[in-house]
């Protein structure tokens, strides 16, 4: 490098780290992020004792990365960066054919975890069966779509099969309350049942599952005529999209409820708020629209139908359970849907006042996996 | 702080270089040594006294030596040298080794031990070594006394080395804390030099070291062979990365501020035997073990036996240096059997065999080395050692299909990123522009750009940004 050049190189170094130092001084700061869906890091609290621990200094640098400008940007490019050098997996996600983004769920099966809730869950199932009758109580585990969608992994892809997972569960569980939920989608894998670019279970699948069930638990038979659909959004772009940074996918999401009854009352007994029918339509305004059934996750949503039918469902429930609740309207007097990663009160206590005919659990195989709230069903008197 | 940070590259760096050209020549060594202890401070700020008590010890141990040797009392002046070596010697002993030791004492005798509640801090491995090799270069008088406490603080703390090395010696550099000229091509050069360390860092050892994360966290009956040395090849190049890069960044960083760092890495995975990968390995410790502890001891010059001794005396130090663990003793102790045999016999055999036979050998035994130094991150390392002989999940599976494909780009770029060749078709490139100085300052902004761009992408993208040397 000659005189000249080195000027040159000098300036441009200096303009890169000066200009992107001014730029993220001066940008306005966000409390959250839409695309993540996620409350942003903000300029952490300065005291003594916190910067000679150092939890100054880390909040901070989170701060800085969380506050840095464009940030979507850069993470989006990252992920072409990424695709670019033919990697299939960015963040733990497939980029799986027909623009599917499929979450490999990494060492979620392997957990400690994964194996206590399937005991817990066991035996709070066979107090439940005792107490209500294996008839009235349903154990539904829903396979991820890592597990239906096979065919759309990339070549050779080789993630945990959660078929052994489910396996184990079921047999875990007392006689006559596990629902196969697998083989229902199985035969609809070529439909569109999961999201491309979030990790649900899309209203079509949750349908089939729906009827089936209800089949076979409630002897009713689901026919075209029950439910009434209707397109709530054709611009969804879900939560494995925001971990990605991946934008250019978006998905159709869709409502069915029972065609006959519409009068129907949410009530969220830990706060008190009320609302008319299953909808926060709200929510098709922000980035995670899967909130717009019930609003997002609550410990404890309450729903009163016209249906007249003497059934009483409580229901344990992950969000995969939210575009499957309202089906059920049409055959239940009242559901009560527990979250139990928020809800803190008495489980007998729940039970006395509820006073369920039917006992649902519906999760989803991976969440169920994690779920740390699961745990808490050992609180049941029943349960040892 | 590390240099890959946000952090680092949008508030330390800018006010550092406004605040080290705006005072005078005679006060940036003060600038240096403030902004130093800042920089260790961040996120550590108690252990800055240890470090400050350590420089201290040192900075009049070197006076007090030279004082000695002045008025002809050798004798005197090297009690100095063994009191204040052994005074920083002890302070690195306690706080890295000292749980180690008790640990074992614990293992062995079946009696629960109390542990010391106490963290690493972080660099002290490095500086120890720096503040010794000071008062030795002055004993020797390969070094001249450093009266100025500013000037030696400012050796011991600066922060382009501080972490993670290279291990300066104090008579490279003693000339340039005195008197140093900075200048544009200088800090031009400290610019290459940066950004390349920089992308080295963020765009290539962390993608290896994610691989490798991936691997090493599946249970080892579920690893086939193939995959586990994919394991072990993604970690082999995640270490070289990382640390050479930490050296580009700080040699880089060095000639901003006018000094010369000497070379750390001299592309050692090209090497056709042991013996030659450490001697372009981490150069600084390989000199620094061979000043002070090999040849001190009498080195290859007293026969077979004082050989190995010295061997095995310096390759077990150079072993328990990386960690307080016995899998850096073995470490240690692997390559200083496998140095002894190449010294005694092996290279003479070697030297008759192909170039590529030579490099297929070197690379097999510095990538099983890597699995012993990286076996306490693994959770069950003899079940891992088991997987890479097929004794986890067979030779290959369908996994290991989709991890070759996968990354075969990765993996090329590693491969060749290591050897010379992207330097000497730089060179080459650049030198048949060299008429033209508007080709040549567009190929270096497409190329700095282009590396500054993608490593923020993967920066702010945080997902994996580890810190390997907290060992050290």
């Amino acid at each position: 490098m000659n005189n000249r050049q080195s000027w040159n190189v000098i300036t441009l170094f200096l303009l890169m780290i000066f200009g992107m130092s001014v730029i993220s001084l001066i940008t306005p700061k966000r409390s959250f992020s839409e695309t993540e869906n996620r409350t942003l890091a903000s300029f952490p609290e300065v005291k003594g004792e916190d910067i000679l621990s150092g939890k100054f200094e880390q909040g901070y640098e989170e701060y800085l990365t969380d506050q840095f400008p464009w940030r979507d940007w850069w993470i989006s490019l990252k992920t072409k960066a990424e695709k670019t050098i033919l990697k299939k997996d960015i963040h733990d996600v497939y980029l799986a054919k027909d623009d599917y983004l499929i979450e490999k769920h990494t060492g979620v099966f392997e957990a400690d975890r994964a194996d206590n809730n399937v005991m817990a869950l066991a035996s709070f199932a066979g107090s439940m069966s005792e107490r209500f009758g294996a008839e009235h109580t349903s154990v539904m585990i829903v396979p991820n779509a890592v597990d239906i969608l096979k065919d759309k992994l990339p070549a050779f892809a080789d993630p945990y099969d959660e078929e052994l997972y489910l396996e184990k569960a079921a047999n875990a569980m007392p006689e006559g309350v596990w629902f196969d939920t697998s083989a229902i989608l199985e035969q609809h894998k070529d439909e569109y049942i999961y999201y491309r670019t979030d990790h649900h279970w899309t209203t079509p699948a949750a349908s089939y599952v729906f009827a089936a069930w209800a089949r076979e638990k409630l002897g009713e038979t689901i026919g075209e005529g029950y439910f009434f659909s209707q397109e709530l959004s054709d611009d969804f772009q879900g939560t494995i999209a925001s971990r990605t940074g991946i934008t250019s996918i978006s998905d159709v999401l869709t409502w069915y409820r029972p065609a006959g009854s519409d009068r129907i009352k949410v009530t969220y007994p830990s706060s008190g708020a009320e609302r008319d029918g299953v909808l926060d339509r709200d929510k098709l305004s922000v980035r995670d629209q899967y909130g717009v059934f019930f609003g997002g996750n609550y410990d404890l949503v309450r729903i009163e139908t016209d249906a007249s039918s003497g059934r009483r469902l409580l229901m344990f429930k992950d969000s995969y359970a939210h575009c499957f609740a309202p089906m059920l309207t049409g055959l239940f007097d009242r559901i009560d849907m527990v979250d139990l990663r928020y809800y803190g009160g008495d489980i007998n206590e729940l039970i006395g006042e509820c006073e369920p005919t039917d006992i649902l659990f519906l999760y989803n195989a991976a969440g169920f996996a994690e779920d740390a709230g699961v745990a808490r069903l050992t609180s049941y008197e029943g349960v040892q | 702080m590390i240099f890959s940070s946000l952090l680092f590259l949008f508030r330390f760096l800018p006010i550092v270089l406004v605040l080290y050209y705006v005072f005078p020549r005679r006060l940036r060594n003060l600038v240096l040594f403030i902004v130093s202890i800042i920089f260790y401070a961040w996120g550590e700020p108690v252990y800055i006294l240890l470090m400050l008590v350590s420089i201290l010890i040192t900075w009049s141990g070197g006076l007090a030596v030279d004082h000695f040797l002045r008025l002809g009392r050798r004798g005197t002046a090297k009690v100095c040298l063994i009191v204040s070596v052994t005074a920083a010697l002890s302070l690195l002993f306690f706080f890295k080794y000292a749980n180690f030791v008790l640990r074992t004492v614990s293992s062995l005798s079946g009696r629960p031990i109390k542990l010391l509640a106490l963290a690493l801090p972080i660099g002290i491995s490095f500086y120890t070594f720096q503040t010794i090799s000071y008062i030795i270069d002055v004993y020797r008088g390969d070094a001249s006394v450093q009266r100025n406490i500013i000037s030696y603080g400012a050796y011991v703390t600066m922060f382009p080395q501080l972490i993670a090395g290279p291990i300066v010696q104090y008579r490279t550099i003693d000339e340039q804390l005195r008197s140093r000229q900075e200048t544009a091509a200088e800090f031009a050069q400290g610019v290459n030099r940066f950004i390349i360390g920089l992308g080295k860092k963020v765009l290539l050892a962390n993608s290896a070291g994610a691989l490798w994360e991936g691997i090493r966290g599946t249970a080892w009956q579920s690893v086939p062979m193939v995959n586990a040395w994919i394991g072990i090849a993604a970690f082999t190049f995640q270490i070289y990365f990382d640390f050479s890069a930490y050296s580009d960044m700080a040699i880089g960083l060095g000639h901003m501020f006018g000094f010369r760092f000497l070379e750390n890495f001299d592309h050692p995975y090209e090497s056709k035997s042991v013996t030659e990968f450490w001697r372009r390995w981490h150069i600084s410790l390989g000199t620094w073990f061979r000043e002070y502890v090999y040849i001190p001891l009498g080195g290859n010059r007293r026969g077979t036996a004082v050989l190995i001794r010295n061997l095995m005396i310096v390759w077990l130090l150079t072993g328990i240096w990386h960690g307080a663990d016995w899998n850096f003793l073995i470490w240690g102790l692997y390559y200083g059997i496998l140095l002894m045999i190449e010294k005694l016999f092996l290279s003479d055999l070697l030297k008759k065999l192909p170039g590529w036979t030579r490099r297929i050998y070197c690379m097999i035994i510095v990538m099983f080395g890597w699995f012993i130094f990286s076996a306490s991150d693994i959770a069950e390392p003899i079940g891992y050692l088991k997987a890479m002989f097929g004794m986890g999940a067979g030779f290959a599976g369908k996994g290991t299909v989709y991890l070759l494909y996968t990354n075969a780009v990765l993996f090329a770029v590693l491969i060749v990123g290591s050897t010379t060749l992207p330097m000497r078709a730089a060179g080459r490139l650049l030198d048949k522009v060299k008429e033209s100085d508007a080709l040549c300052v567009l190929l270096r902004f497409a190329f700095y750009i282009a590396v500054f761009v993608l490593s923020l992408a993967y920066l702010v993208d945080a997902s994996y940004n580890p810190f390997l040397y907290f060992r050290f």
